[in-house]
């Protein structure tokens, strides 16, 4: 897998990041709750 | 375990042994040996901070942990994202720019010489003790199953990996972790498929999640919030994970010389960065899918015979010990888990149907209270009978499994996963307390530059001694419970003073050596006295050990800028 060789636009890597967490915390609160 | 299980174990720990020592040759000088010459890919970075992160202590006690209280655990891992990004927007391009060999050797540049030696000797307390555990993980296992003696496995435990460790330093470790790291997903990958696959003709994945998801271990969300408002006192709920798990993964990924030297050997600030981040997306998913192999290991128990402990040999020492009471109980057991099995499989039958869940259901927990009474009573018996074994059969759980469903080879392989995971961790550790030891103690007033040869011998000689120490640390951690938590609560006690001490370096202006030394000390007091107290999970210990330090800088700082005296204790002039 090749990143490729240019400026890396950080915010938006850990806006990302955040995101995912958020996404997470969503789906883990919806699994627990169709699974109690 | 089959011949073919023993050919599979031994050559795939031959074969990294191998790799590494392969891999590891061409060392010069401490750059080269601790540092892996700073020229490693994001990837391997990355699979670096996962393998060190991820001992043998996650892939054997999270299945455990889920299969008796559930996926809550996972929520542990929720403050690990907004750590990674304080870490890479302010500790990395810090650290690179400085050109630091360890953590600990900013902290002299920024305050002065003592912060410096308190924090790496706090450092090598912590990390060298929790390293013995790491060792004696997977030993107290192997050796209870295996019937091998402990302290010999220990010895083999930790002994092998240093083979590759001493010889090839970073760049041996990081090689091999990569290829232990792919070799243990996939395992896992396969196990959990066999969890499935091996469950009764008749019952599905579905109906597998239902029953776990009844008994209360699909909780990956919990609140904490109980009749009487928080439970402070709860290890893991939404909360603690957020912002205790933010300051633990903060120390622990910032300040850890462990971790801190897998993304310092990095070719890159860029390269480091994205070794850290990504982890986000691979490590909340797969402790989330290894904790789900636990809760669906638990339903695979609730359709099939479990015993009524995991531990067997501790189970045939009680039997050997108390032979008459074991005998009622197993008597009682085997009435009890039958009904608890057409309990299941009737709750499992009437989904859908919301009166007859409803009868079913009462059914089922009847059953499965009077299974935990009965396993209950069988541990108490055990702690009476004072075998010598270990009575907390978390641990032992999913290797129960492994050893007894998984056909010929992949038991093999599982077993050698125990000791891939525990060396990618161990040897990482040793790498660390080596460079710390030799760097930030031994090595600290010697201002002229070592040769090359001198270098390389005393990296080579300091991972030695500390393999030798944690080996010796192993050898005394019996008699300790879920092997998970010990390693956390330790790591929990030092973490947060290490990193109130990085956070003020980093953020608070004007602040002295004397001040954060001082500072920590109180705040280290502060937070043994709250574990000792009692009165609040440990996740909790980081937020307090951190507060404590930035607190009193700050306090300082202000006083200071009121009464007009500098913290050298001279009056400022205008």
């Amino acid at each position: 897998m090749n990143i490729p060789d240019q400026p890396t636009n950080w915010k938006r890597w850990y806006l990302a990041v955040l995101l995912f967490l958020l996404l997470q915390i969503v789906l883990y609160y919806l699994f627990t709750k169709y699974w109690s | 375990m089959s011949s073919i299980d023993w050919i599979v174990l031994l050559g795939t720990l031959a074969g990294i042994i191998a790799y590494g020592v392969y891999k590891g040759r061409g060392q010069h000088g401490a750059e080269s040996y601790l540092m892996a010459d700073r020229k490693m890919p994001w990837y391997v970075v990355l699979l670096g901070i996962m393998a060190t992160q991820a001992s043998a202590i996650t892939f054997l006690s999270a299945p455990g942990q889920a299969y008796t209280d559930g996926m809550r655990f996972v929520q542990y891992y929720f403050g690990l994202p907004l750590a990674m990004v304080v870490i890479c927007v302010t500790f990395i391009p810090i650290f690179q720019r400085l050109n630091v060999y360890t953590a600990y050797e900013y902290l002299e540049r920024r305050f002065d010489r003592k912060t410096r030696l308190l924090t790496s000797v706090l450092f090598l307390l912590s990390r060298g003790l929790s390293t013995g555990i790491s060792i004696y993980a997977p030993s107290i296992i192997l050796s209870s199953i295996m019937g091998w003696n402990i302290y010999l496995t220990n010895i083999i435990t930790g002994g092998l990996l240093i083979i590759y460790t001493y010889t090839g330093g970073a760049k041996a470790i990081a090689h091999t972790q990569k290829l232990q790291f792919l070799i243990i997903l996939g395992s896992m990958a396969i196990a959990g498929f066999l969890v499935v696959h091996n469950l009764p003709a008749d019952v599905s994945m579905s109906d597998a999640l239902y029953v776990a998801g009844k008994s209360g271990k699909l909780n990956v969300i919990t609140s904490g919030v109980g009749g009487e408002g928080f439970d402070w006192k709860d290890r893991y709920n939404i909360w603690s994970g957020i912002f205790g798990g933010f300051f633990l993964a903060l120390s622990y990924f910032g300040t850890d010389q462990s971790q801190v030297g897998r993304y310092l050997s990095a070719k890159d600030t860029r390269e480091s960065r994205l070794g850290l981040l990504l982890n986000v997306f691979v490590k909340i998913p797969m402790q989330f899918l290894i904790l789900l192999i636990g809760a669906l290991l638990f339903a695979f128990y609730s359709f099939r015979p479990a015993p009524v402990h995991f531990n067997e040999s501790a189970l045939a020492a009680v039997e050997r010990l108390r032979p008459e009471a074991m005998e009622q109980i197993q008597a009682r057991y085997s009435v009890i888990q039958q009904e608890y099995e057409q309990a299941t499989h009737q709750l499992v039958r009437t989904k859908g149907d919301e009166a007859a869940s409803l009868a079913a259901m009462q059914r089922f927990s009847l059953a499965k209270q009077d299974l935990q009474l009965t396993r209950d009573s069988v541990r108490r018996l055990m702690t009476q009978a004072n075998s010598g074994q270990d009575s907390n059969d978390t641990n032992y759980i999913f290797l129960y499994f492994v050893k007894n469903t998984l056909p010929v080879g992949l038991v093999g392989l599982l077993f050698a996963v125990i000791f891939l995971a525990s060396w990618g961790s161990i040897s990482a550790a040793l790498n660390s307390l080596a460079s710390s030891s030799m760097l930030d103690i031994q090595l600290l007033d010697n201002n002229q530059k070592l040769p090359e040869k001198r270098q390389l011998l005393l990296g080579r000689l300091h991972t030695l001694g500390w393999g030798i120490f944690c080996i010796a640390v192993a050898m005394f951690a019996t008699k300790l419970g879920s092997l998970i938590e010990a390693v956390n609560i330790l790591g929990s006690l030092f973490y947060g003073t290490i990193l109130g001490i990085f956070l003020v370096a980093f953020y608070v202006k004007k602040v002295d050596g004397n001040t954060v030394f001082f500072a920590a000390l109180l705040a280290e007091v502060a937070v043994v006295a709250v574990y000792w107290a009692d009165v609040i999970s440990f996740l909790w210990l980081n937020v307090i050990g951190a507060g404590v330090v930035v607190l009193v800088c700050v306090l300082r700082n202000i006083l200071g800028r009121i009464t007009g005296i500098s913290e050298n204790g001279e009056r400022k002039q205008g």
